[in-house]
Formats: C-alpha cells, structure tokens, sequence
C-alpha cells in the first residue's frame, strides 16, 4: 500500500528532513510514526499526500510512484487519502454536516449520495445528534471526530494523521483512538504521527521512530520507546 | 469531473457575499473603467469618424479658368471632370453664379470692391467634389489640372486637410492607449479583488485541495465571481453611457454647426458598443480572476 525506498528529503533551506529513509506499509496496517519534533515525522506524511516531493528516492502510494504522478493528477491520488489534523482544520461558518459534505462536494460527488453519506458517517463517528452544530459549539473531541469524519467519508485506502491526539485530553484521546482502530478494522491502512506514549503503549502497534530525519527503529506491536 | 450547479451557485453566491464591499468596489472600478471606454468608443472612434465623414463631405477643390477662357476649352475641362472616376460632383459656376457669390461675400464688407467689379471681370470656375477625400489624393489630382489649357489655377486647401487628419489620427492613438489602459487597470483590479477573496478562503481551499478537489473544481467558483462582477460593471456602464450619449446628443441639437453637433453616431454602432461593453466586462472579469487563481493554485 505505502513504500518508502531511499527517501532522502531536504528541503530549499538546506534542512534535510529525512535522510535514506526505506519502509513498506501494507493494506489495513496501523503504524504509529514516533519521534521527537523535527526528526521528520510529518515530512514523512507529507510526502505519502504528495504535499511534497522526495529528493532522492521513492515513494509509491496505492502502488503509484507519487513523483511520476502529473500535478493534474494529484487530487485523485488524494481521493485514496484521508488527511486528520492536530489543529482540526474544520470551516467554521459550516455546520458539522456541512463540514463534512465539503469533502464530498469537493471532489463533485452527487447530492443524493452526499446526503445518504454524511449522516452515516457522523453516526459512525457517534456526531448524528450534533449534525446542525457549528465547530465552535463543540468540544475539541467531538471537533477532532468531526475533522475523522471529513477524512473519512470518502472511504479513502488510507488514512493519515499528524498528531491528531495532541490538543485533547486522555479520556478524550481514548475516544478518538479507539474511532481510528474501528475504521483500521474496516481495512484501511492507518499512518499516525504522535507524540502520545501513553496510547502507543497500550495499543501495541506497528511503530516506526524517527530520528534526525532516520528511521532507527521499525517494530511490529513496539512500545513508544 | 461534473460539478453540481446548486454547489456552484452556493460557492459564488458566499464569496459575493462575503466580501461584498470589495465586490461593490470591484463592480465600481469596472462599471468607472467601461464607462469611460464606452464615452471613449462612441465619441472618440464613431463620433470622430462621423464627424470626419461629414467634414470630408465638404471637401472640395476648385478649378478656375481664366476670365477669358474660350467655350470649348471650359467644355473640355467640364467633359474631362465629369468622366473621371476620381470625381463625385462636378457643379460649374459661370460668370452670373460667380457673381452672386462675390456679392454674398464682399457686399457688406467692401462695397468700394463690389462697385468696381462686373461679372465679365470674374473667372469661371468648377467646384470639384472628389470621390476620395484623401488630401494627397486630391493634391495628385490638383496637379494634373493646373497645367490645363484654359486653367488659371486650382486651389485646394490640402494642408488644412493633411493637419485634421494628422489631428484624427493622433487623438484615435491616443485615445486607444488611454483605453487599453483603463481596460489593464480593471483587469489588474479583479486579480485584486479575487485575490483577496482568494485569500479569505484559503482554509477551505487547503481543505479542497487535501480531499481531492482539482484546481478547476476550486477554481470555477472564483471565475464566476469575477465575470458577474465583471458583466454587473458591464450593464451599469452601458447604462451610463446611453445616458451620457443622450445628454450628449441633446446638447448637441442645441449647438447646430458647431463641430460638436457632428460628432454622432449610429443606433447600430450604439448597440454594438453596448454588446462590447457586456463581453469585455465579462472577459475582464474571467481573465482578472483566471491569473488570480492561477497565481494561488499553482503547483
């Protein structure tokens, strides 16, 4: 699903984000990727979106080198990718469904399957009774399942997240993990970028660590450290 | 990719509204621009043309014989005017017309000179109207008359008419300068305005773009905006300009003779810079906003 071969990625002001970094993701897969900040993690998801392009190397995504992909392409190379932020990134003169729909309507999905979608989705992400609600009515929780649904109502192959625990609470985090671990159980390969030990310890998954831009450990069912 | 009409309708109609003192200015500047461009075309390029076709209608030359020019060789200036192709009308003004002329003009002002003259003292002569008021065309053909026998000499006042159309020439010059470049400022003004509309919804455009909306999908919105900005600048600056152009025409029947008065124009050249107005307003409005998104969305 995801590979990495001899990704080195510096970028225009000299600073090299990952350094011959190689790796092989497969389908249904839930990798924590772990490392302190500016070891290269989010560079890492950066290049799986195609926000940015690997100096050296290859990186192949739903088994398409993502440098040989002509920028007219690349929305539908996003198509197959679910993206959750840290900061939410939800419209804030949009309502919940509102917010979500966006994401349909965006790629010109139709309004009858928009509209059997979106309450489906925000079901799944147990919202269904927050549908009219704007993001500024809602707890960070519930914004950051809001922005899970966005990313995944389009049941993308993969779903990546940079950090998206990191502006909740413990017992909000748990709520938000065990959402993501029921849509990895749907198949979709899940690559998280955290800095939360806590949930890496207990959900004992694939973990990747970075380090100066290195992949210096790569262990199924790992420990944060 | 298909994208649905009422989320077309939903995304153009909120940038309106939501910026909708930069779109009020945007249709201001657009609507100031066209209308200026629209004055510009119908009295400086229809009106000036209008106003030259008429002035070059009075343009004549003429050939005088001398007072004691025998018949025949009169005649054969007539016959030789009359079957050149480079000639209009022809109008003969013999001793008594020429006469009626000369008292027209000297009567008053100098009886003393209309006392002393009789009409067998005054030269014929005929009133040429050329088919091509051209003035070195007419100059060419000033010459080839004056060495005529029976000719005294003909005038034509070929610098006065070589200076109007120097005159024309340059102000159309310049006038089109002026207006291709009010046409860049309105342009350089949408790009402005989308810009900013641009801007104020980057968030959801960052969003467009990681879900998988194409450049076009996210672009289109921005496109209409400009050119129902552009075609509202359009409407009002074509009724501006029938307004002004009915205040001008008017004006101008109240002036008759002057130089004003003849610069007209036509009901179809009227219509046909409304037509303008409407598609350069569109056209302005497309191309501000394409370059603005252009300039956003590039890869």
């Amino acid at each position: 699903m995801i590979k990495l071969e001899n990704v080195k990625k510096i970028y225009k002001n000299e600073h090299v984000a990952l350094r011959g970094a190689s790796v092989d993701i497969q389908k249904g897969e839930f990798v924590f990727l772990v490392g302190p900040s500016g070891s290269g993690k989010s560079t890492f998801i950066r290049l799986l979106n195609r926000e940015e392009l690997p100096t050296e190397g290859h990186v192949w995504v739903a088994g398409k080198d993502i440098a040989t992909i002509p920028n007219w392409k690349v929305p539908f190379l996003r198509r197959n990718i679910g993206y959750i932020f840290q900061d939410f990134k939800l419209l804030p003169n949009k309502t919940v469904e509102e917010n979500v729909a966006f994401a349909l309507e965006a790629i010109g999905r139709p309004r009858h399957n928009v509209r059997t979608q979106v309450p489906a989705i925000l079901e799944l992400v147990g919202l269904a009774h927050k549908a009219k609600a704007r993001p500024d009515e809602l707890s960070g929780g519930e914004q950051q399942r809001v922005s899970i649904a966005r990313a995944f109502v389009n049941r993308p192959l993969i779903l990546l997240a940079d950090e998206p625990t990191g502006n909740l609470d413990p017992a909000t985090t748990i709520g938000i993990m065990k959402l993501l671990d029921r849509i990895n159980r749907t198949g979709t390969t899940v690559v998280m970028a955290t800095h939360d030990r806590g949930i890496v310890d207990v959900m004992r998954r694939r973990v990747i660590e970075l380090e100066d831009g290195i992949i210096v450990r790569d262990q199924a069912r790992g420990v944060y450290e | 990719m298909a994208m649905r009409l009422d989320y077309l309708a939903k995304e153009t109609g909120q940038n309106l509204v939501r910026n909708w003192l930069l779109s009020i200015a945007t249709v201001l500047i657009v609507t100031v621009s066209l209308t200026m461009f629209g004055i510009t075309v119908m009295l400086g390029f229809y009106g000036l043309d209008n106003a030259f076709i008429k002035w070059n209608n009075d343009v004549s030359f003429i050939v005088y014989m001398h007072a004691d020019a025998p018949a025949d060789q009169i005649e054969a200036i007539r016959k030789d005017l009359e079957n050149s192709p480079q000639v209009d009308t022809v109008e003969y003004y013999d001793r008594t017309k020429t006469y009626e002329l000369f008292l027209r003009i000297f009567k008053q002002d100098n009886p003393e000179l209309v006392n002393t003259m009789k009409p067998e003292d005054l030269p014929t002569s005929f009133r040429v109207k050329p088919t091509n008021p051209d003035a070195e065309v007419v100059k060419e053909m000033k010459k080839s008359y004056e060495p005529k026998t029976g000719v005294y000499k003909v005038d034509f006042p070929d610098e006065q008419v070589r200076q109007v159309q120097r005159a024309a020439l340059k102000i159309r010059l310049w006038l089109l300068l002026g207006v291709f470049a009010l046409l860049a400022a309105s342009i350089v003004l949408i790009f402005i305005a989308i810009q900013t509309a641009v801007f104020s919804r980057r968030r959801e455009i960052e969003v467009m773009r990681l879900v998988g909306a194409t450049n076009w999908f996210i672009r289109i919105p921005f496109i209409i905006e400009g050119v129902i900005q552009g075609l509202l600048g359009g409407a009002f600056a074509v009724t501006f300009t029938w307004l002004l152009g009915v205040a001008w025409k008017s004006a101008g029947s109240s002036m008759q003779n002057s130089l004003l008065s003849k610069f007209v124009w036509l009901p179809e050249q009227q219509r046909f810079t409304f037509i303008m107005l409407l598609v350069i307003g569109s056209a302005v409005g497309a191309i501000g906003s394409f370059i603005s998104t252009l300039w956003y969305l590039r890869d």
